[in-house]
């Protein structure tokens, strides 16, 4: 069973205003446990309007939205039950940040989940030790920290309340390389240990190939293509005339094809390119 | 090339307990070229982005831009004149509610007659591809209409150089190229002076030159095939290399040979091509 599904969404903005807008047009799709799942598309193709629906702040129009088989709409339990257990961290989460210390921030939504104080406790500790703070930053005031330090400490009050979905809207945002290769490592191994799932937004199209088991990219309220990595990035054209940014690597491999050098499938790692060149000359008495 | 900014020998920290941002930072920018500012973050990039117009003071040393010293009170006006700035977030530097509106914020400002104020307004906004939205709500647009709004913002003070500090930090792809694009347009066409701090290497390509800090000092200082031709010193700053350049440096060490230090995918296959012709 998958751990999240979506069955046939639909979703508009602004009904019944001139503005209104078909936000999400029919989309499935099934999260299943210990994934990490990238999406990707365009500004304004829906990806960020189908994350809001993953924990119900938003309602669908018509379809649902199952967690471990049961909809989270059925009853206010069930989606109590799904806010603690689907966690979203919006874009920019260090916006969100609103307590006195880093300690009270994080132990915000354990607490409001009603656990004792003991497991509070351990879960705040743990939580910020996981994103790479020292206990130092436990006292200090969030609105202290540095901008790569608040983002961590807004995903260790997501990280507190254990949840089997973590969902990231564009987590890596406004980083630097360092920060930003930090972060992904901190996907990667939190999924590694718990065996949560994962779902984040990313635009950057290298980072989603260092970390992601499956990729979906949307387009004007659609899912426009699914699969692997390897399967999705395959289809640089495809992607390209999506209006996405693909890989730099995949690109060479399409500006070489289009200039007749066929070297079969398209890379877009440097090592899997490394590889591909190196058989195409050898192959051709060139190297 | 005429020198319009230099920086001489300055320090800079934000209070006098706090470690010194920049250190002894000597670094000169010139008239008409697009210059590229990397460093990761807390290289001090940023800061020296506003020591440039005034927005802050050197704690030692001097700032000149165009001639003038920013320490002295009675030349900010004068500088803010010559150089505009872009902030990163799109929805910090709008203030008006019509697009055309918020574009004349700084001309009304000026006091310049009504006519002049039109037809400065009128040419920043087909300068930056904005004209046919200027009776639009600006939060209804895009991030990266919104930066390109910003910018006309500059455009219409009829500034000779433009500051940005990661302008395409917070956007999409799409809204990144659109900013970049508005910003070769305005260094080939209008002559403008560009200085863009960014993290994106891709953007630093384009540039005519690329400065890269570190610990508050320029450690950098070139073109780009110049600056990247460093790979190691690059990444142990925590920078990286434009792929195909990677790419190109590991085909190297298995005995290919791609002349050129290709910093884009067309300069890749070029080199490619070059390869396959001599050895063919």
């Amino acid at each position: 069973m998958s751990v999240l599904s979506v069955k046939n969404l639909i979703y508009g903005y602004s009904k019944g205003t001139p503005f209104e807008k078909g936000a999400l047009k029919g989309v499935s799709v099934d999260f299943e446990k210990g994934e990490i799942v990238a999406l990707i598309g365009h500004t304004g193709s829906g990806k960020s309007t189908l994350l809001q629906h993953l924990n119900g702040l938003l309602k669908p129009d018509s379809g649902d939205v199952l967690f471990e088989g049961e909809s989270i709409h059925k009853s206010k339990q069930t989606l109590r039950n799904c806010r603690f257990n689907v966690g979203l961290c919006f874009q920019y989460p260090e916006q969100q940040l609103f307590d006195s210390t880093v300690y009270k921030d994080v132990a915000f939504g354990p607490a409001n989940m009603g656990l004792p104080a003991e497991e509070i406790d351990k879960r705040v500790k743990d939580s910020v030790a996981y994103v790479g703070l020292s206990e130092d930053y436990l006292e200090k005031s969030p609105f202290d920290l540095s901008g790569g330090e608040k983002r961590r400490v807004a995903i260790a009050g997501v990280l507190s309340m254990e949840p089997k979905v973590l969902i990231l809207d564009e987590p890596t945002a406004g980083l630097d390389p360092v920060g930003k290769n930090n972060l992904l490592k901190l996907i990667k191994d939190y999924n590694n240990k718990t065996g949560n799932t994962v779902i984040f937004v990313s635009h950057n199209m290298d980072d989603v190939a260092l970390v992601a088991d499956k990729v979906i990219v949307m387009n004007d309220g659609e899912i426009a293509m699914e699969g692997t990595v390897e399967e999705v990035y395959s289809q640089g054209e495809k992607l390209a005339g999506l209006g996405l940014d693909v890989p730099e690597i995949t690109s060479v491999f399409i500006e070489l094809k289009n200039a007749g050098f066929d070297l079969g499938k398209t890379e877009y790692t440097v090592d899997g390119a490394k590889e591909s060149i190196i058989k195409f000359l050898s192959e051709g008495g060139l190297l | 090339m005429n020198k319009i900014i230099e920086f001489k020998n300055v320090s800079f920290s934000y209070s006098e307990e706090e470690e010194a941002v920049l250190q002894n930072l000597d670094l000169d920018f010139y008239e008409g070229q697009f210059t590229c500012v990397l460093g990761h973050n807390g290289s001090g990039k940023s800061t020296m982005a506003k020591l440039i117009n005034a927005l802050y003071i050197p704690t030692s040393g001097t700032v000149i831009s165009y001639g003038l010293d920013t320490a002295d009170e009675k030349n900010e006006i004068p500088i803010r004149r010559n150089i505009g700035m872009v902030f990163q977030n799109p929805d910090n530097q709008i203030v008006a509610t019509i697009v055309e509106d918020d574009v004349a914020f700084g001309p009304e400002n000026l006091g310049l007659p009504r006519d002049e104020i039109r037809k400065r307004v009128d040419e920043a906004l087909k300068a930056v591809n904005m004209y046919e939205y200027r009776y639009h709500e600006p939060h209804r647009l895009s991030g990266g209409q919104k930066q390109r709004i910003a910018i006309a913002g500059v455009i219409a003070m009829k500034t000779n150089c433009i500051v940005l500090d990661e302008p395409t930090a917070m956007l999409d792809p799409k809204g990144r190229r659109e900013v970049i694009e508005t910003l070769l347009k305005l260094k080939n066409e209008y002559g403008i002076s560009v200085i863009l701090v960014t993290h994106f290497m891709d953007e630093a390509v384009k540039a005519d030159r690329v400065v890269v800090m570190n610990d508050g000092k320029v450690c950098l200082d070139g073109t780009p095939a110049q600056v990247f031709s460093n790979a190691s010193h690059l990444e142990s700053m925590g920078l990286t290399v434009p792929k195909p350049l990677e790419l190109a440096y590991q085909l190297q060490k298995n005995g290919v040979r791609i002349n050129g230090e290709p910093l884009t995918a067309a300069e890749f296959v070029d080199g490619f091509k070059n390869y396959v012709e001599n050895r063919g």
